[in-house]
């Protein structure tokens, strides 16, 4: 039915990114409870670092756990760009975090991609733990234990983005951007090139694919995305300590992922909204809700290894199905009375 | 000269508590070519039955340590059972994920059993006692017990794996699992015999590490982090590997934090893993080829 409507790949890209865009716009539109406005941020802010990991660890097969330390950098670079040493303006600000983020990520990228499998998320996982030391120790930049406080709204000329419902339009915009640019990779040639390493990577080397260049492109596309994350993250807090940066932010990105469905673009997005979710509704067990989102990941990786994006592509699939079988049924009674 | 000395010998009994943390990761790696992040969390879990027997119950301290060993022993069948018999071929990031998963429910629940990030002491032999070597060398009797243990647990383990029938089923699973099960070994029972051993490591180190420190929630993560670097260094799967590997970090870490100052000793391990990544990404006794 979709194929009919619209036959050309990019009418159909155009007009899924207008309803992406048109949910977001109507989000902003209709939630003005400051508390669920909070939540979204909360979570936009999560999916603007987690889909262009997902490219990473789901397309690629490379499992990251040190997201946490590129989030934390990402926060403290503006926050020390602001108020901690500085006072330059966030606006100018993000831009230099990201690129030191970046520059960051690709520098490690060399010594991490030495690794594969296991010895990368150990590697990834030693960096994050090196960051949040990092973190807490040079007080210089950071403020040490006890962060850096004062982080600005960002502002365009008089219109400061000060209340939640101003803030979430940034973060909405970076929401979109952040899938776009991801959907953008993912279409393309570094899609097919994500797939084919994480299918057979010394097959695709030996077939004259420039591996490492690609690994290390999407890497430090996933590490700019969470500097990112973080920078508002720091600006949506006003302050920010080592606590928010630990190893636990890392694996919070892996969880997001392995939940919604690994390898897909929705996936993450949909682990993101569905652990928001959860959160509020098993708020009231307390500490035990760790407890539950970690027999989550274990069934889901035993048992339901796509993920939630997954098992809903797998019902759809199975509806189709039974249309299809239906009206083929219908067909060949048809051709029979004839 | 003689702090010098006094620094061998602490960075010597914390490296070897961390040693058979290790080793038992490093085992299940060796043969089972699987990691297992819920590790931490026995040596975690292994240090508060540790506490509960001598503490709770008042009884000697070897006799907790026994029971941290046997009961970790057991969980860590339970583990394999439950979830990585499920997971076998599977890619080696599923592996990672469930143990992750496995890892915060056993967290939670030491929390919710103990109360909160509250330090609680173990009764060890001799806490008191002290032995003065030459002027000014003071040695603990508790870290000397735990050196003594760890080369009586090493000593066990190496008989076991390299002098028992046993330990021949399982260094033929390591070398090839389609091979040994064809000359009739079987692989199940294999996979229980290994994560039991590497079970009660954990649960010995963390026996050990609550006796010269202090039992928390949270005291797994740091020997966890500092075992998954000893096995790189050491060498994927290398018994002796891990444990060379054990002793010369705790000795640098040690050695650090004494001279340099607490927060650069923290450092240590990472700038260890750094340079072993770049120089020699095997390990110390891992093979070339093998590089993951």
């Amino acid at each position: 039915m979709i194929e009919s409507l619209l036959p050309t790949r990019s009418a159909r890209a155009i007009v899924g990114w207008s309803i992406v865009a048109a949910i977001l716009v109507l989000l902003w539109v209709l939630v003005d409870n400051n508390y669920y406005l909070r939540l979204l941020i909360s979570a936009g802010i999560a999916m603007i670092g987690v889909i262009p990991f997902g490219l990473l660890m789901g397309h690629m097969g490379y499992m990251a756990m040190g997201q946490g330390g590129f989030i934390g950098v990402g926060a403290y670079v503006v926050g020390c760009l602001t108020v901690q040493r500085f006072e330059i303006d966030i606006w100018a600000a993000l831009p230099i975090a990201i690129m030191v983020v970046g520059a960051l990520a690709y520098a490690f990228s060399f010594a991490l991609f030495r690794l594969r499998g296991y010895h990368f998320s150990i590697g990834t996982l030693a960096l994050g733990q090196l960051l949040y030391l990092a973190f807490d120790s040079w007080e210089w930049a950071t403020g040490g234990p006890h962060g850096t406080s004062g982080i600005p709204r960002p502002a365009i000329g008089e219109f400061v983005f000060a209340t939640n419902s101003r803030f979430l339009i940034i973060v909405s915009v970076f929401v979109f951007l952040a899938g776009f640019t991801s959907w953008w990779l993912a279409r393309g040639h570094v899609g097919r090139a994500l797939n084919a390493i994480r299918q057979d990577e010394d097959l695709a080397g030996a077939r004259g694919l420039d591996v490492l260049r690609y690994k290390q492109l999407i890497f430090t596309f996933a590490a700019v995305w969470a500097g990112l994350a973080g920078g508002l993250y720091g600006s949506m807090q006003i302050s920010i300590d080592p606590s928010s940066f630990t190893i636990w932010g890392s694996f919070q990105y892996v969880i997001y992922v392995i939940i919604g469905g690994a390898g897909t673009l929705l996936g993450p997005v949909i682990g993101v909204i569905f652990i928001t979710v959860l959160d509020q509704l098993i708020a009231d067990v307390g500490v035990w809700n760790q407890m539950i989102l970690g027999a989550l990941i274990v069934i889901t990786v035993l048992f339901f290894r796509g993920g939630l994006w997954g098992g809903i592509r797998m019902l759809w699939a199975l509806a189709l199905k039974n249309r299809s079988a239906d009206r083929s049924a219908v067909s060949t009674q048809a051709g029979a009375a004839e | 000269m003689s702090a010098f000395a006094q620094q061998l010998i602490y960075g010597t009994s914390y490296g070897m508590n961390l040693a058979v943390a290790a080793a038992g990761l490093a085992l299940l790696f060796g043969v089972y070519r699987v990691i297992n992040l819920a590790h931490g969390q026995l040596i975690m879990f292994g240090g508060y039955i540790a506490y509960v027997v001598t503490t709770g119950l008042g009884l000697h301290f070897f006799v907790g340590f026994a029971a941290a060993m046997v009961a970790m022993g057991v969980a860590g069948v339970i583990l394999e059972i439950s979830v990585f018999r499920i997971l076998q071929r599977r890619p080696a990031t599923d592996q990672l994920l469930a143990s992750l998963g496995v890892y915060m429910m056993i967290g939670i629940l030491a929390l919710r059993i103990w109360g909160d990030f509250e330090a609680r002491p173990i009764n060890m032999p001799g806490e008191e006692g002290a032995i003065l070597l030459g002027k000014d060398i003071r040695i603990d009797f508790a870290r000397i017990v735990t050196i003594a243990i760890t080369i009586a647990v090493f000593a066990v383990l190496y008989f076991v794996v390299y002098r028992t029938h046993l330990g021949r089923t399982m260094r033929a699973t390591a070398q090839g699992p389609e091979t040994a099960t064809l000359m009739g070994i079987r692989k199940r029972e294999v996979a229980a015999l290994v994560f039991f051993i590497a079970g009660a490591l954990g649960g010995a180190a963390g026996a050990m590490l609550g006796g010269l420190f202090n039992v928390r929630p949270d005291m797994g993560f740091q020997p966890l982090l500092m075992a998954l670097i000893i096995i790189i260094f050491g060498g994927m799967g290398s018994l002796i590997g891990a444990i060379i590997a054990g002793l010369v970090l705790g000795i640098l870490y040690n050695l650090t934090v004494f001279y340099v100052g607490s927060k650069l000793g923290d450092l240590v391990p990472f700038a260890v893993l750094l340079i072993i990544l770049m120089v020699r990404p095997q390990g110390l006794f891992g093979l070339p080829g093998r590089r993951a």
